[in-house]
Formats: C-alpha cells, sequence, structure tokens
C-alpha cells in the first residue's frame, strides 16, 4: 500500500513556483472528498469484517487511555535535541493526506488568520502582523508516525507568545487548528505552550514554500508529524475536544514524542 | 481442623496410590505435592506472553509497512494486525501493556522464585559445542524435559534480553523527546527504529525454532498446559516420573 503519508517523489519548490498559476486552477482531484466520504461512511457503519466493533472500541478506548499517560510523561520543561543549521534538508520532505501535486497554494496578501475560542482579543491577523511579532528560530527533528524523519529549521512566532498577545485563557485545555486544505487539529494546552511550539513561517531561512504550508504552519517538536496542520487560517483556545483529520480515522490524538 | 482432615485426606491418597504403584514407602506426602516443572504463575504467564508477543509482532509490520526499513520488503496484509497503519498502531500500543505487565511480573517471578538461576545456568561453552554437535547428527536428548540442555539455556536467555531490549527501544522510539537520553546512547531515532525491528527478527527467530521443538517433542508442550512432571528438591524431576 502505498503511504499516505508521503508521495513518491520529493517536491521541487522552485517548479512549484513557476506553475502557481496553473496548480491554482487545478481541482484536487476529488481525493479530499473521496476521502472525507470513505472516512464518513467507515464512522457510519462503525465496523468492517476485520474489525468488529467491540474491539475497535476496545482499542479506542485504551488508545484514549494512553493519551492521558502521555500526557502525564509530558515534560513542559524538556527541550527536543537541536541540530545545527548545515544539517537541515532542503527542501523538506512533503507529507499530507493528497499528492504534492494537489496542493492549493494560498495567497498571502489576502489571507487572514482568525482567532477565536477563550480569547480576549479576537480580531483577525495578517501575515505582516505575524511577521511584526518576535521570532524564534529552532532546528529540530521531524518524526512521523509512519517512522520516516529528517531535520528541518523553522522561522516563526512562538504559540505562547502568541496566546498570550490574544488574552487567551492559558488554562483552557486545548489549542484547535483550521486549515485551507481541509486538515483540522487540536493540541493540549501544555504542548502548546512549549517554548519550541512555533507559528512558522519560514524554513531554513526562507519564506515557507506553498507546499509546506505558506503563508503559515503549526511546528511543534514535541509532536508526532501528523500534529503539525499547514496554511493555518483560524485558531480556537477552547475546552472542548473537537478532533482532526487522522484522529478521526482512528490515530491517536495525543501523538506526544 | 479442616487443615487436619485434609493433611489426612492427602496422606490416604498417598498411600493408596503407593498400593496401586507397589513404591511403598519411598515418598513422603511433601514429595507428593512438590513443585511441578512450570508451576501455574509460568504456565499463565508464558500463554499471556505468547498471545501479547503475536499482537506486537504482527501489529508491528503493519505499523512497518508504511515506511520500510529493508527496502522492498513488506508484510503482506495477511501477515498484519490491523487493516491499515492506524488500527496496527492503537494494536500495538494496546498490546505493549500487557507485554510489559506480563513481562515485568515474570521477571521478578524468575528472579525471586530462583527459576532463572536453577534453569537457565550455568552455561558452560563446551556444552553448547557438544549440543550443536550432537543436534546436528539428530541426537536431540529429551528424555527429562525438566533439564535444559546448553542451547536452550542460551536461546531462553536471548529470547528473555531481546523482550527487553525490544521494550526499551520501543520507549525510545515511543516518546524520542521525553526519553531523548535514551534515543541517544542507542544511536539516534533511525538507529533505534532498526534495532527495534531486530529484536522483532530475533524473537521470531526464537519462535520458529521453540515452536518447531515442542511439535516434535509434545509433552514439551503438554508441560507447559498442564504443568509437567513434579520435581525432586534438587529441581530435577523424580525418576519415577520420567517417561
Amino acid at each position: 500500500m502505498r503511504s499516505p503519508f508521503r508521495p513518491d517523489l520529493p517536491p521541487d519548490a522552485a517548479a512549484l513556483d513557476d506553475h502557481k498559476p496553473l496548480i491554482r486552477s487545478l481541482e484536487r482531484r476529488g481525493l479530499i472528498r473521496g476521502g472525507l466520504s470513505l472516512g464518513a461512511l467507515v464512522m457510519l457503519t462503525g465496523c468492517d469484517v476485520r474489525r468488529p466493533e467491540a474491539v475497535e472500541s476496545a482499542l479506542l478506548a485504551i488508545s484514549r487511555f494512553n493519551d492521558g499517560v502521555q500526557a502525564l510523561l509530558f515534560d513542559p520543561n524538556k527541550l527536543a535535541p537541536t541540530y545545527p543549521a548545515s544539517m537541515i534538508l532542503r527542501p523538506p520532505k512533503f507529507n499530507a493526506y493528497y499528492d504534492v501535486m494537489d496542493v492549493r497554494p494560498v495567497n498571502g496578501a489576502t489571507w487572514r488568520l482568525e482567532v477565536s475560542g477563550l480569547v480576549t482579543d479576537k480580531r483577525a491577523w495578517t501575515l505582516a502582523d505575524l511577521q511584526a511579532l518576535p521570532q524564534t528560530s529552532m532546528v529540530i527533528k521531524h518524526i512521523c508516525v509512519e517512522g520516516w524523519s529528517y531535520i528541518g529549521g523553522w522561522t516563526g512566532v512562538p504559540l505562547r507568545l502568541f496566546l498570550e498577545r490574544v488574552g487567551a485563557d492559558l488554562r483552557a485545555k486545548y489549542v484547535a487548528f483550521k486549515t485551507a486544505d481541509d486538515y483540522p487539529s487540536i493540541i493540549d494546552m501544555a504542548s502548546a505552550l512549549h517554548p519550541q511550539t512555533l507559528l512558522a513561517l519560514k524554513y531554513g531561512g526562507d519564506t515557507l514554500a506553498d507546499p509546506f504550508g505558506y503563508p503559515m504552519r503549526l511546528r511543534t517538536a514535541v509532536k508526532l508529524g501528523y500534529k503539525n496542520p499547514k496554511w493555518v487560517t483560524a485558531i480556537e483556545v477552547t475546552n472542548k475536544y473537537s478532533g482532526g483529520y487522522w484522529e478521526s480515522l482512528g490515530f491517536p490524538w495525543f501523538a506526544g514524542i | 481442623m479442616g487443615g487436619k482432615l485434609a493433611h489426612r485426606r492427602s496422606l490416604m491418597r498417598v498411600s493408596m496410590r503407593h498400593v496401586k504403584t507397589k513404591t511403598l514407602a519411598v515418598e513422603t506426602p511433601s514429595v507428593r505435592t512438590g513443585r511441578r516443572l512450570h508451576p501455574w504463575p509460568i504456565r499463565i504467564m508464558h500463554w499471556v506472553n505468547a498471545v501479547v508477543m503475536l499482537i506486537m509482532i504482527t501489529s508491528g509490520w503493519g505499523i512497518y509497512d508504511d515506511d520500510v526499513i529493508i527496502r522492498g520488503f513488506h508484510f503482506g496484509s495477511f501477515w498484519r494486525l490491523g487493516d491499515w497503519a492506524a488500527w496496527s498502531l492503537n494494536w500495538h500500543f494496546a498490546g505493549m501493556w500487557f507485554l510489559v505487565i506480563n513481562g515485568v511480573v515474570y521477571l521478578a517471578y524468575g528472579f525471586v522464585s530462583g527459576r532463572f538461576r536453577e534453569k537457565l545456568l550455568p552455561i558452560r561453552p563446551t556444552e553448547v559445542v557438544q549440543t550443536v554437535i550432537d543436534t546436528l547428527h539428530f541426537k536431540i536428548a529429551h528424555q527429562d524435559i525438566t533439564v535444559y540442555n546448553a542451547v536452550q539455556k542460551l536461546l531462553y536467555i536471548i529470547v528473555i534480553l531481546a523482550g527487553i531490549s525490544q521494550v526499551i527501544t520501543g520507549m525510545a522510539i515511543w516518546k524520542p523527546i521525553q526519553f531523548s537520553e535514551l534515543v541517544w546512547l542507542l544511536g539516534g531515532f533511525q538507529t533505534a527504529r532498526v534495532l527495534h525491528f531486530a529484536g522483532m527478527a530475533v524473537i521470531v527467530g526464537f519462535l520458529i525454532v521453540h515452536v518447531a521443538l515442542a511439535l516434535l517433542v509434545p509433552k514439551t508442550l503438554w508441560a507447559m498446559i498442564a504443568g509437567g512432571p513434579r520435581l525432586k528438591p534438587s529441581g530435577h524431576a523424580k525418576q519415577s516420573h520420567v517417561a
């Protein structure tokens, strides 16, 4: 089976820039639609031949228990190992639930970041607003749930700083994300406040390329790759669990590393 | 009062049995009730481990297939537990608790009861060589299943160490940031992954030999179900019970 997380070929960012208008005009080949309806079907029927409902719910119950254990194991002061800038992989590995050719670039000039939930300041942010905030850089390992990994260099606004700026209730349970590619994600507040959790704007010193989340994506060193939504369009501080793309298909929610 | 009665009853049973088998006055009640080759905790832990190991191995193959370590080497869907990666992962992360809890109790029992020392030590290199030579000549001694030969001892020690190693490398690739020092000791995340895969290969290799030999000498299989022959205080089987 071909990996759903990784296409066969790494993308060439330059080529994508050249073909931006063409890519923009492409439809996403119904893959998202197909994927979503498949997911919905699985959820509707609740089981299939190889996965009896009782076994499935037992496994999910243990998975939720494991989420709790993972939260207990999480040390908010423990930093992920960092690496020299010379080890940054260029371009980074592309991963999504669709092929790199199906990436739908986002226009940075009209892009807005909406903020909602338990915050005092709900005004939308522009890219320039985010760029004006203090920036942090980190060279960290990206680890995919599948097992592959690479070293990447990310620059952006620490999520903690952003949450403080918008007057977020830092005692809330979750920070939830919506993206331009319909890839909802939600992380626990402790991980959101970790110093190596960024609203990333740059990779390897350059503005993020389209396939990697331009203009802004989440990048956290303390979670598996699938907890790093790209093309983020909305952030919500909440006490209500809202689920994520892979989580709704059975993957664990916490996914801490 | 009840205890006394039970004692008398057991004495009666023993003496009746002695009359029947004409081994009068050789055995005492304490020997009659002597522990078996595989006491019940060992049997329970063995079969729990057998099931959990199969879950861990086959779900691990399901996780492996999404990003293979050996190029071109995949496990077919028949061999994988979980119909795709998410469910293989959920099986793996559920099985791990049973593996670790069962394994820790087993290790504690093995050390505290003296079973490890009694069954697995000492191993003499010359005995290992001799056993290998004998085996190659199809001379497999299995008259007394209560005594392990040097190769058996070695294999059991290797598979116990491999099991421990799987838990350590597994923790490293489960939580490479929280246990980053462990990952560093193991030589990095990808190395830890390869070690986890290699540990699986060792255990599967053991499993093939172990199951094949158990089927060749079925009384060993039965012993792991029913407990096997009773042991003399020295730890070896009483002569009268060995076929």
